[in-house]
């Protein structure tokens, strides 16, 4: 090979993207510059994800422009710090580093599925109307969500809801009222009134149906805790300068705590017991974690409490862990400060101190062999 | 004195129509790039009071999903990887030797078998410039959890780019045909050569 691997990405960018003014004219832009400026009405629906809950298909689906907004205030990270870490808190994610450690791998063979089964508080910001500005509000809804990934990116997701919407505050349920009160409910497509996608391999051409997404791959991710947090903090180690030129602010460490949960909770392949114990290690070692005591999910397991630090947004993650196998049982996101809430965050999210905003419970995970079957075995 | 909405509006547009072109035309034809930039920037305009005071990276990330939604109304596949086979069709096979072509088929296979956002993670800060604070913003994922897509895209780039070839002889033939709109599999390149 004579060409770096990022010399040759950037050289795949096709030559119209440098060609903007002879493809798009000057006219083209004033004209419609201009038809954007003048057309006062018929603002699009978009119905969007507050949370960026682990929807490996149906985000890609449903989620709207709008949701890049509110998911880069949430997850924004910026520069902080915190007190050290609780021992107390840090002994118990030592001992889930252990108990992870003795779980086996992750391995997805031909014809092999990886299935998930999560409970969420799934959040959606609507913006709606004809009015101006608009109205906008949100609602959150109780739902289950069951995925079967094959390494191919085929699969299927089966969404079942528990509970109808409810408005987050009576500010959302107002911007419903001006907005018309229109249908908030979900479109269903099973006689059960679940949401049932199946998935087609992911470079299959769309014409044939719906491609899916392939479970991330975790194998190369570093084993050491120290590298491993290198990683979740300023990425690989072996970055060329031109390549990743401005890697200047490192995560806070409640974006690193978050972070590594994350991982251990998204499916993913190539997950090694090694791999999960240096995540466990990477959040013990976060200054400001804190011990809960034990709790119980809302599926009624129960296991031990962490917190990570507060967010600059003035919440943080609370997470439930197995004793026994270091599963994460539960993630919540519990808002601490609301001094700390952007003035979006407070207008239509709440502004409690102690509300949770956002709550995901792992029920299951497992290799199956088809898109209806289920693990039989506890999870790993 | 604040400005206007309106002015805040034309001056986002004015800085930005150019990246936000040059963002969809590497990623779809020139129609489909007009009706996403389009779309993109009537949201801009609405939503011009959410609009970060770094606009590039929301611009970015509400022309990738307005892009997505505008390929599944129209039943259009994506254009990605049929625009980056035009490219080293028409635009490297002129100066390109063997090995330098075989290199990028290669990347661009590697390319494919990355999920979604983990490739787009990687486009974003190799073909927009951003930074990887502005690519978290784009994407609406935490710096941690970008830092994790770009190290698994970069490994897993390394590790295709590094796997040796059946032969090291430079092809013969063409490795694009004139009128493919998708490369051809690696592993069917190598087996071939």
């Amino acid at each position: 090979m004579k060409q770096h691997s990022a010399g040759l990405v950037r050289d795949l960018r096709h030559p119209d993207a440098d060609q903007v003014d002879e493809i798009f004219s000057s006219s083209f832009q004033a004209t419609l510059l201009e038809e954007i400026l003048s057309d006062h009405g018929a603002r699009p629906a978009t119905k969007t994800a507050k949370r960026r809950h682990r929807r490996s298909f149906k985000t890609s689906i449903v989620v709207g422009a709008a949701a890049v907004l509110v998911t880069v205030i949430v997850f924004q990270v910026v520069p902080g710090s915190s007190g050290g870490p609780s021992s107390a808190a840090a002994a118990v994610l030592t001992q889930a580093a252990t108990a992870a450690g003795n779980q086996p791998p992750v391995l997805l063979g031909p014809g092999q599925f990886l299935y998930t089964e999560t409970r969420l508080l799934q959040s959606v910001t609507w913006a709606l109307g004809d009015n101006e500005p608009s109205w906008q509000f949100d609602t959150t809804q109780d739902e289950t969500i069951q995925t079967w990934q094959a390494a191919d990116g085929s699969g299927r997701e089966l969404v079942t809801y528990n509970s109808p919407p409810q408005f987050t505050t009576p500010a959302s349920q107002h911007g419903w009222v001006l907005s018309g009160e229109p249908s908030i409910a979900s479109v269903t497509n099973t006689p059960s009134g679940q949401e049932d996608y199946t998935f087609i391999p992911s470079d299959a051409p769309s014409s044939e149906g719906t491609p899916g997404q392939a479970p991330a791959d975790d194998a190369g991710l570093p084993t050491e805790p120290d590298s491993l947090r290198h990683v979740i903090e300023h990425g690989g180690p072996d970055i060329p300068p031109s390549v990743s030129a401005n890697v200047t602010d490192p995560s806070t460490p409640a974006g690193t705590f978050g972070s590594a949960a994350e991982i251990l909770e998204t499916p993913a392949t190539g997950v090694t017991p090694a791999l999960r114990s240096a995540l466990f290690q990477v959040m013990a070692g976060v200054q400001g974690v804190e011990l809960l005591g034990q709790a119980t999910d809302r599926a009624g397991r129960s296991g031990t409490e962490i917190a990570s630090p507060m967010t600059p947004f003035g919440d943080r993650y609370e997470i439930i862990v197995d004793d026994a196998t270091g599963q994460i049982l539960q993630n919540e996101e519990v808002l601490v400060d609301p001094s700390l809430s952007t003035p979006l965050q407070q207008k239509y999210f709440g502004n409690t101190a102690g509300e949770v905003e956002g709550w995901t419970d792992y029920l299951s995970a497992g290799i199956v062999s088809s898109t209806s079957a289920e693990p039989t075995t506890p999870p790993s | 004195v604040a400005a206007t909405s309106d002015e805040r509006f034309e001056r986002v547009y004015g800085d930005h129509f150019q990246r936000v072109a040059a963002y969809l035309l590497a990623r779809s034809d020139r129609d489909l790039a007009q009706d996403a930039l389009a779309k993109t920037f009537e949201i801009a305009w609405r939503r011009i009071d959410d609009v970060p005071d770094d606009p590039l990276p929301w611009l970015f990330g509400v022309a990738r999903k307005v892009l997505a939604d505008l390929r599944r109304s129209q039943g259009r596949a994506n254009a990605l990887f049929a625009r980056m086979a035009s490219t080293i069709e028409h635009h490297h096979a002129a100066t390109d030797d063997a090995d330098a072509a075989m290199d990028r088929l290669i990347a661009l296979d590697a390319l494919k078998s990355l999920p979604e956002l983990d490739r787009e993670a990687l486009l974003l800060i190799a073909w927009e410039g951003l930074t990887e604070k502005q690519t978290a913003q784009a994407l609406g994922c935490s710096r941690g959890a970008l830092a994790v897509r770009l190290h698994r895209a970069r490994s897993r780039l390394k590790e295709l780019m590094r796997q040796p070839v059946a032969n090291e002889d430079p092809p013969s033939a063409p490795v694009v045909s004139a009128n493919a709109s998708r490369v051809l599999p690696v592993h069917i390149f190598k087996e071939s050569i």
